[in-house]
């Protein structure tokens, strides 16, 4: 880790950081699993109920409380 | 993962936003209620979507059991990923700002004093003037030039002085590799072959990763201000002449934020 950071330019970084992300979940181009959960107003949310007119960031977080 | 103000501005570009994890509605609404957010916070206390995701972090132990890979999908209308960003060192985090000053052309702020050099005048922004240890954010230089001038980009080849931006990399960050604007091609004096040139206002963009958050306090004040030094050096020329380069020194001002160490009340904390 402390020579990759330390030595190899961007380039190398972003791509090894790509394909750590290309490991993780659904591929770009492909579609996304299904959401539908409850949100912090007890109300039902879906993909389809948090898309703006281009689509939507997904974001996932480790947790809001610690 | 920065949670707050960008938000409004990735509804503007027409995108909506949702966040997910594993807490309880009742931890999301303390939480979106104490941060201000407006956006959905989706609650997955079983972890399915995390797990449908494919990006349950398997590690993760004990009360931690159930956490995602922290990262983002951007989906389109139709429901497909159009990219993802994920860092390999949880230490590390892409940054939303830095994202639409990529990808989607959002204008960095002004991020430290304009330099008035000799026919030049350049400014220091940056994708975010707040910062947290880890975070991965972009540096801009904006370039300015006197009227009828032009500097030679980089690829200008070696009869040419291109610009060149150096910053050095210490305990406290490093940084990516300088993107350029696209330059122009131009027919310089003699050369048979067209040279790579800036006219005008041009941009030089780079990421900026930050160590972890104790080294970077480090270098701050009690502010939480600090300072990233650099170069640019430059030369430029008009249809007749060449000037000198020139070397000047540029300084980004950035603060650190704290970590909010604030959590929801003990009876809303999972187990």
């Amino acid at each position: 880790m402390m020579i990759r950071s330390a030595l190899l330019p961007l380039m190398a970084t972003a791509l090894m950081g790509q394909n750590f992300a290309d490991k993780l979940g659904p591929a770009v181009g492909t579609s996304i699993p299904s959401i539908e959960a409850t949100d912090q107003n007890g109300k039902t949310q879906s993909f389809a109920s948090v898309r703006g007119p281009k689509g939507a960031f997904v974001l996932f977080i480790r947790s809001a409380d610690w | 993962m920065e949670l707050g103000e960008w938000s409004e501005d990735v509804k503007k570009r027409g995108y909506g936003v949702v966040a997910i994890s594993y807490d309880t509605p009742a931890t999301l609404k303390n939480f979106a209620d104490r941060k201000k957010i407006s956006y959905p916070l989706l609650s997955d206390p079983d972890s399915k979507i995390i797990k449908s995701f494919g990006i349950l972090n398997e590690k993760a132990k004990d009360f931690a059991a159930g956490v995602p890979h922290p990262g983002m999908f951007v989906v389109n209308a139709a429901g497909k990923v159009e990219a993802k960003y994920f860092e390999e060192d949880y230490r590390e985090r892409f940054t939303i700002s830095a994202l639409l000053t990529n990808r989607f052309g959002k204008p960095a702020q002004i991020a430290g004093e304009q330099v008035v050099a000799k026919r030049a005048r350049i400014t220091p922004s940056a994708s975010a003037t707040t910062v947290r240890g880890g975070e991965h954010i972009v540096l801009t230089l904006n370039v300015d030039l006197s009227p009828g001038l032009h500097a030679y980009a980089a690829g200008a080849g070696e009869d040419y002085i291109s610009v060149d931006w150096k910053g050095e990399t210490n305990d406290a960050y490093r940084f990516g590799d300088v993107e350029a604007g696209k330059p122009k091609l131009l027919k310089v004096g003699g050369d048979p072959q067209p040279v790579p040139v800036y006219e005008g206002k041009f941009t030089l963009k780079r990421e900026l990763i930050l160590s972890a958050q104790a080294k970077v306090q480090k270098l701050a004040d009690a502010e939480g201000k600090f300072r990233i030094p650099a170069t640019f050096k430059y030369q430029t020329c008009s249809d007749r002449l060449c000037y000198p380069p020139e070397t000047v020194t540029v300084e980004w001002v950035l603060r650190l934020d704290g970590h909010d160490g604030t959590r929801v009340p003990a009876e809303l904390r999972r187990k």
